[in-house]
Formats: C-alpha cells, sequence, structure tokens
C-alpha cells in the first residue's frame, strides 16, 4: 500500500464553519532562537537584538525590553495551527486583517486557535491558486480566523487566512 | 603616553539607520537594496524550524505528488525574507509594527530563487493620543529574479517623530 504523508481527518469535508479548533501544542519562545530568526531574514530592527539599546531606551521600546519580531510570532503560531488546517492544503491565497495585539518576549509560551469563517468550492481564485496540478473540483476554499495566544491568554495575533484545500477523494 | 589606537586618529562618522516619521512622504517608493537568495536548506530549516507541519515544504516526495518540480519555499519564509529587507528603510527606528492586511502570494517561491523587496508609502498620520510618534501605511512588494511578483501585503508601521527623539 503506498504510503500517505498527510492525515485524513483534516480536508475540506472536515472543516465545520463556526467551530473553533484549539490546537494541540504550545512553544515556548528562547531567547537566542527569536533573535535568529529576525536575523535569518536580515531584519535590522535593534529592539528584538540589541539589549543595550532597550536599555538606554525605555520610552521607546517595550520598557526596555527586546519584542519578539512580529513575523515570527506570526510564523510560529501558523506552525502551531499548521497540522489541523494546512496539512492538505495546495495553496496560501491570502491572510488579511492581521494585528499584533500584545508583544511576546523571550520565555512567553504561544498557543493557536483557528475558527471557520466560510468554506467555498467554486471561488475563482480556486482554479486560480497556481497550485500545479490542481484540477478544478478537487479543491475547496476555507477562510480562519487565526489566533495566537500567549501563556496568560491574552491574544498576541490575529489574522484572517483562506487556504485551498484539497477535498477528501483527492488526499494523495 | 602614546594613543594605542593606531588608525583611529582621524574623524569619526556615526551612522544611523531608519527613517522617522517626518522622513515618509506619501508616495514615495523604496526600493531595498539588498535581495537575497533562497536556498534548499533554508527553506527546510523555516518550515521544521517554525514547526510548519506541511509536508509541502519539507518532504520532495510529496511535494512531487501535487506537481511542483522541487519543495517550494513556505509562504511565510518569503513573507518573512521580503519583510526583512525591508526594515531598514521602513522600521528600523519603528516602535512597533502592527500589523498587515492583503498579504497574498501570487506565485510559488522555490529554492534557488532570488528576491527582491519594494515599498510604496500610502498614507500617514499622526497618533491621535501621543504627540511623539505617528503611524505609516505602506504596501510591500517582493518579486523574484524574473520580476514576478511573489509576495505583496500592506502593513501599518508606528514610528518615532524625529522632532521628539532627534537623530541625525
Amino acid at each position: 500500500m503506498e504510503h500517505r504523508f498527510t492525515r485524513d481527518d483534516n480536508l475540506y469535508e472536515d472543516f465545520a464553519v463556526g467551530e473553533t479548533i484549539v490546537h494541540p501544542r504550545g512553544r515556548t519562545v528562547s531567547d537566542g532562537e527569536h533573535m535568529l530568526w529576525t536575523n535569518f531574514v536580515l531584519n535590522t530592527a535593534q529592539l528584538h537584538f540589541n539589549q543595550k539599546m532597550c536599555d538606554d531606551s525605555p520610552q521607546t521600546t517595550f520598557d526596555g525590553r527586546r519584542v519578539v519580531y512580529g513575523g515570527i510570532v506570526f510564523a510560529y503560531v501558523a506552525g502551531l495551527a499548521s497540522e489541523e488546517t494546512e496539512e492538505n492544503a495546495v495553496a496560501v491565497l491570502s491572510y488579511d486583517e492581521g494585528r499584533h495585539l500584545n508583544p511576546v518576549f523571550a520565555g512567553d509560551t504561544l498557543f493557536a486557535e483557528s475558527t471557520v469563517l466560510a468554506k467555498s468550492d467554486d471561488d475563482p481564485r480556486i482554479s486560480q491558486c497556481g497550485a500545479p496540478a490542481l484540477k478544478p473540483g478537487q479543491a475547496g476554499l476555507v477562510k480562519f480566523l487565526l489566533r495566537g495566544k500567549n501563556q496568560r491568554g491574552e491574544v498576541v495575533l490575529e489574522i484572517t487566512r483562506e487556504l485551498i484545500v484539497l477535498k477528501k477523494a483527492y488526499r494523495p | 603616553m602614546p594613543e594605542v589606537t593606531s588608525g583611529s586618529a582621524g574623524p569619526r562618522r556615526t551612522v544611523q539607520r531608519g527613517r522617522y516619521y517626518e522622513d515618509f512622504q506619501v508616495g514615495d517608493v523604496y526600493r531595498h537594496h539588498w535581495g537575497r537568495t533562497l536556498t534548499q536548506g533554508e527553506c527546510q530549516l523555516f518550515a521544521t524550524g517554525t514547526m510548519n507541519a506541511v509536508p509541502l515544504y519539507f518532504n520532495e516526495l510529496f511535494a512531487r505528488k501535487l506537481g511542483h518540480p522541487q519543495v517550494p519555499a513556505h509562504p511565510l519564509l518569503v513573507m518573512n525574507v521580503v519583510f526583512g529587507m525591508t526594515v531598514e528603510d521602513l522600521s528600523e527606528q519603528a516602535l512597533a509594527h502592527l500589523g498587515y492586511w492583503d498579504l497574498r502570494f501570487p506565485r510559488f517561491v522555490y529554492p534557488g530563487d532570488t528576491l527582491i523587496s519594494s515599498s510604496e508609502v500610502l498614507d500617514k498620520r499622526e497618533s491621535g493620543s501621543k504627540p511623539d510618534r505617528g503611524i505609516v501605511h505602506v504596501r510591500t512588494t517582493g518579486v523574484n529574479q524574473r520580476g514576478e511578483e511573489v509576495c505583496v501585503y500592506q502593513r501599518r508601521i508606528l514610528v518615532k517623530k524625529r522632532s521628539t527623539y532627534g537623530g541625525a
């Protein structure tokens, strides 16, 4: 029997509009790790990686604390949500209305939730999503509200996302 | 006693990077100068290092089953690389990055592609509550080595005012 690389419970048919999926894992952000990702993508904003500058200017930083770069908070939260929402997605169509509502610092632990906002299998953007081998009728669009929270339950990131997700009959 | 700092006797030039609120003009376009090639190892590292449990971005057999020639870069790696190159021009002196709007990925990116970013200032306004800062609204576009758009988004940035915080 051929090996399957994805689960069979996260396809288009499995998502119910209105349902909130509480993702299973949390992730503690470590200090060196978040600085490395910041530098990895050439982000030169020193409030993420220069503690002396933060010490010297608490009024223009987060009270002198080095804040984690938001783009990597976004990637961590998306990662926490990925197995339940994106594993069988063939394309990411969009993100929108994204807000960093609270800062994240080293030592914080992130969690994720996804609320299914809408589904459609006849949106014209499905066929224009760029997935190379996708044929009409094989996938649908699922719109989620993705929320990242910290260990105190405070929302740190809120953003909508539209994924093109395969239907059950077409899972590779 | 003789100076031991040989070679440092000449004039000193202290470099500062980053724009303040006053430096942004609506309609300005910045061509962020670096450009960055993505390697296969980096794509794999990002997908696994952010626990992105989507085999399309770390499993070549699976990526080929979906019709890709090789494992593509994760869209959020593309976004982060496009974003990172904009910081020196847009937000190196920022107080905070507020959020993202209308983020789209018109094309897949593969290892070996080189990404280049540019940004346009769409709007700016002073803070309603704090006179030392303002909000700058930009649209950033990331293209590949053929000039094809691979990532576009809008972003709002909370920026210091030069009038308050000085700077060179």
